[in-house]
């Protein structure tokens, strides 16, 4: 996806404004906003990789001027719109009644399975990282090049990093990957490395750090043996 | 009935909250969430799960040289020992700055962050103005907004959080506290300098 998520090395984006210290949640309704992922992806609606693909199809100006928790509800409206969960109007149709009775009350429920299935969540996680036989094709020290291509779908790759040959400086087993899961098929899972770029590679010699690198992780099928040949 | 608008102009807070409930009440009929869910989530990252859990970590790692070995080869299984670890923290790596390699942590696709060791992220390492200028100007990015002045010869290292590995730095241990305590080493690790945009707090002299 060539979308206005992919934001690494932009220019204009202007400075940082950090915080010493900042509210967990900025607004009440952040936290049923933050909690859609978790219940969404315990009832199977869709996965981390899935969330992400629809997070990357929101128009560019709603997504630089929006909260974040906005568009994860976005994401989830548009999953679950699809899959059947529920409809457009459905929602707009309860939207514009709690829009008009903000402090009516939500439908009762209180299923024990759900809070514990929140506590169960948080210590445990959902590990990527899967077994296999499948023999690595890189090792550590290698240079390698990363995939050039902009395929109209769910991927990993920052656009920074797209043609660059790097070295590989860590390997991390086989993990979920994300071009599979992310794009509707079945999991699939990849050797998935690190690969250390300069900054010189990445933005020229003239305005790069020369002391200053990026490190991204990258799957298997995002990568090629960088020869001699094709270095220059 | 008022409409509430779905196109890409400014929402306000009123018209985002009630979107927010209407959705979470379609939810909780279909029995796929509660009231109660929520607020334990939102219990857990206020209260329990924040930056006080790594920096108990990054007090064991500055006082126990094993430990800290441990740490550095495998953050998981170390956390683990001291209870820590779970959710968006399934493979974490620790990172050691040290006074010639400064590490930081971005995710310039989305908004990955460790948060068994760091809570959920603050507003400021999920904006476009982070996620874009930690990669092309670490050094100026690190100056300019976070008041860190490292000197040319440190190099910076800015590892981009794409995967579902979760990084997060060992801040060095400031001089100065030969003799402290786990619990005073902790006091001076900020949230920040396990992000890697700052460096542990120096005790007063």
């Amino acid at each position: 996806m060539n979308g206005v998520h992919d934001l690494g090395g932009m220019d204009g984006m202007g400075p940082v404004h950090p915080t010493a210290w900042e509210p967990v949640y900025h607004a009440e309704w952040e936290k049923a906003a933050f909690s859609f992922f978790p219940f969404c992806a315990r009832a199977g609606m869709f996965g981390l990789d899935e969330f992400r693909r629809h997070l990357e199809q929101l128009h560019p100006v709603h997504y630089l001027t929006s909260w974040y928790y906005e568009h994860w509800l976005e994401a989830a409206e548009a999953i679950g719109k699809e899959k059947g969960f529920w409809t457009a109007d459905e929602l707009h149709e309860r939207a514009a009644y709690y829009l008009e009775y903000p402090d009516a009350p939500l439908p009762p429920h209180d299923d024990p399975a759900l809070v514990e299935f929140a506590q169960w969540a948080v210590e445990n996680g959902f590990p990527t990282q899967r077994e296999s036989a499948a023999q690595a094709q890189f090792s550590v020290g290698d240079r390698v090049r990363i995939d050039n291509t902009m395929p109209r779908r769910h991927h990993r790759r920052p656009r920074y990093s797209m043609g660059q040959i790097g070295e590989i400086i860590l390997h991390h087993g086989t993990h979920v990957f994300p071009d599979t899961t992310g794009n509707g098929k079945a999991e699939t899972s990849e050797h998935l490395y690190t690969v250390k770029l300069r900054q010189a590679d990445l933005f020229g010699e003239q305005d790069a750090d020369p002391n200053a690198c990026q490190m991204v992780d990258m799957w298997e099928p995002y990568l090629s043996l960088a020869t001699e040949e094709s270095d220059k | 009935m008022s409409k509430v608008n779905l196109s890409h102009t400014p929402h306000t807070d009123e018209e985002i909250a009630a979107r927010v409930k209407a959705l979470e009440a379609v939810l909780i009929e279909k029995g796929l969430m509660s009231e109660a869910g929520v607020n334990r989530f939102a219990e857990i990252y206020e209260n329990e799960v924040g930056p006080q859990l790594g920096s108990k970590v990054v007090a064991e790692a500055w006082t126990n040289p094993e430990f800290k070995a441990r740490l550095l080869d495998n953050a998981t299984d170390a956390c683990r020992e001291l209870g820590i670890g779970g959710l968006q923290g399934e493979h974490m790596i620790a990172l050691e700055n040290t006074k010639d390699v400064h590490n930081v942590v971005v995710c310039s696709l989305c908004s990955c962050y460790p948060w068994p060791v760091l809570g959920l992220p603050p507003n400021w390492y999920k904006s476009m103005a982070y996620r874009a200028r930690i990669t092309r100007e670490p050094r100026a990015c690190l100056k300019e907004d976070f008041g860190l002045e490292l000197p040319d010869s440190v190099e910076i290292r800015v590892w981009d959080s794409n995967s579902e590995l979760r990084y997060w730095m060992l801040p060095r241990r400031p001089d100065g506290t030969d003799g402290m305590n786990k619990e005073e080493l902790a006091a001076l690790v900020t949230r920040d300098s396990l992000i890697g945009t700052g460096l542990a707090k120096t005790p007063p002299a």
